[in-house]
């Protein structure tokens, strides 16, 4: 866990310390990253690290706080990111085939597609809480921090994403169930 | 129907991280991960640390009794300005103070009470008392003929007008033994040296012109005992020199004369010097005369030299070579002093009367 890295470890740069700190943080960037439409979730993980690493000597705080500085920058490498293939798929054609191979769905991705699909259509910044709150495991605070937003607000924006994501998922076992009853 | 209750749907989301798929660590990145970590948190601690050394040097290096007396004497120095001093501490800080010309209020039982102006009575006024008459000091005189300006190293052939004094009565370094002054003549061991100038033969203001040959030896050492007179006269230093290597039963006379005037007086040297074959007699005589108008001037404004030299193979032979450079020294001398002149009238001879010898003197 990232509870355990030694933020003064990192920052003396014991290889040890950042073995267990990449092994820990990475898949989660990853995963967020992708969760987050990223088509290149191992460059934004890449990135975000070589981010924290340069910047780690201005970085004070403990484990917890650097979680929520490590999402503040992959968000913001995420939204680069996003950006990107945008003007690319505008104007580039020869990435066309791997633009349409990242459109792909991945399977374990889509191991719960109406959760996955409800969080798709809430709204970017209530999908991104949810995400650190629930997916990554980010505290309240730290999500608060991570999206530069105040632990009250992050809270009461938490519940409304949070309610706004049940009403999503009633809807469509509603649509579900009227769909069933109508074939029946 | 079953709604989802915010519990399971907290689980569902959770279950979500079952995509994130462990990788293994590339060790490259780490690597350069780490060296982006050492490269960026050296230089701030670096900073810090060196800021706060330095602020923690500058404060101690005051140390506490630094700082402890720049308090107090800040602190004296509000209490002096405002005066809130005891009256004797603040009395003698506005006295020390006062040195530096700073004033500080002194305490009201010290101030000072300046009295009124009292009337003057009024003082007779007494005359001023006269000068002291000084009376002109002789000196020496030129001849308006004689040229101006002559080069030193010219040759004695031309004539050249020796500078012509009164003898003093009495020479400051005149009276020297033999053995002091060499001048001094076996013959004439007064006279030699006797008075500052005179040669040492007494005659030094006979009517024969020195340098004249066949005259009484010592004639021509006469004359630069003339010219040495002038200090005396003038009130300056003078020395007598004479010197003379007689043969035995024979008359040999040096005689040198040299005087230093004050500034603005004239100086005058004379020398006499004879050496003397056996059975001759050879008179050298030499006067130097110099003379500065003012203190401080150049020399060039005012030099008279006289140089008597004489040699004579006959049995009395007295060559005298006199030569005088004066430059401005009508200025120089008083009109009072023409009568000193007027008793030696053969200075120029002396020249002429030197050339005939052949000798030159310089």
């Amino acid at each position: 866990m990232a509870d355990r890295v030694s933020v003064r470890a990192l920052k003396r740069g014991e290889a040890s310390e950042w073995s267990k700190f990449v092994g820990d943080i990475g898949p989660k960037i990853v995963g967020y990253a992708h969760r987050m439409g990223s088509r290149d979730p191992d460059e934004v993980m890449g990135a975000t690290l070589e981010a924290v690493a340069r910047r780690i000597g201005e970085f004070e705080g403990g484990a917890g706080d650097l979680r929520s500085f490590v999402f503040s920058i992959a968000h913001a490498r995420i939204v680069d990111d996003l950006r990107r293939n945008t003007r690319r798929s505008e104007v580039s054609i020869e990435n066309t085939l791997d633009l349409l191979e990242a459109d792909e769905p991945n399977e374990e991705t889509f191991s719960d597609p109406d959760l996955l699909g409800a969080l798709e259509r809430l709204p970017e910044e209530q999908h991104r809480m949810l995400e650190l709150r629930y997916v990554v495991g980010l505290s309240t605070r730290e999500t608060a921090k991570a999206i530069g937003k105040s632990e009250v607000a992050t809270r009461v924006a938490l519940s409304r994403a949070f309610a706004k994501l049940k009403d999503l998922l009633s809807e469509e076992l509603r649509a579900e169930s009227s769909e069933a009853e109508v074939a029946s | 129907m079953i709604w989802p209750s915010d519990r399971r749907l907290a689980l569902r989301l959770a279950d979500l991280r079952a995509t994130e798929v462990a990788f293994d660590v590339d060790q490259d990145l780490v690597a350069r991960l780490r060296s982006l970590a050492i490269a960026s948190s050296a230089d701030p601690t670096l900073v810090k640390g060196r800021w706060k050394r330095r602020v923690g040097a500058a404060i101690g290096a005051v140390g506490v009794f630094g700082w402890a007396g720049a308090a107090a004497a800040g602190a004296s120095v509000g209490l002096v300005s405002t005066g809130s001093l005891p009256d004797p501490i603040q009395n003698v800080v506005a006295d020390v103070l006062e040195v530096v010309n700073i004033e500080v209020p002194r305490p009201v039982s010290s101030v000072e009470i300046v009295p009124e102006p009292v009337e003057e009575v009024p003082v007779e006024e007494t005359p001023p008392a006269e000068p002291p008459v000084i009376e002109p000091t002789p000196t020496t005189v030129i001849e308006p003929d004689q040229p101006e300006e002559e080069p030193v190293d010219e040759p004695v052939e031309e004539p050249i007008a020796t500078p012509t004094t009164t003898l003093p009565e009495e020479s400051d370094e005149g009276d020297l033994d033999a053995e002091e002054s060499p001048g001094r003549s076996e013959e004439a061991p007064g006279q030699t040296g006797a008075t500052p100038g005179q040669s040492g033969n007494t005659p030094a203001q006979g009517a024969e012109p020195p340098g004249q040959t066949g005259n009484t030896p010592g004639q021509s050492g006469s004359a630069p005992g003339q010219s040495g007179s002038a200090p005396g006269q003038s009130g300056s230093n003078g020395q007598g020199n004479g010197n003379s290597d007689n043969a035995p039963g024979q008359s040999d006379n040096n005689g040198n004369g040299n005087s230093d005037n004050a500034p603005g007086q004239t100086d005058n040297n004379g020398n006499g010097n004879s050496d003397n074959a056996p059975g001759q007699t050879d008179n050298n005589g030499n006067g130097n005369s110099q003379g500065n108008p003012n203190p401080g001037t150049p020399p060039e404004q005012s030099n008279g030299n006289g140089n008597g030299n004489g040699q004579s193979n006959s049995q009395s032979g007295n060559n005298g070579n006199g030569r005088g450079v004066a430059a401005d020294e009508v200025d120089v001398t008083p009109p009072e002093a023409a009568p000193a002149t007027e008793d030696t009238p053969a200075s120029p001879n002396r020249g002429n009367n030197g050339n005939r010898g052949g000798q030159s003197g310089r």
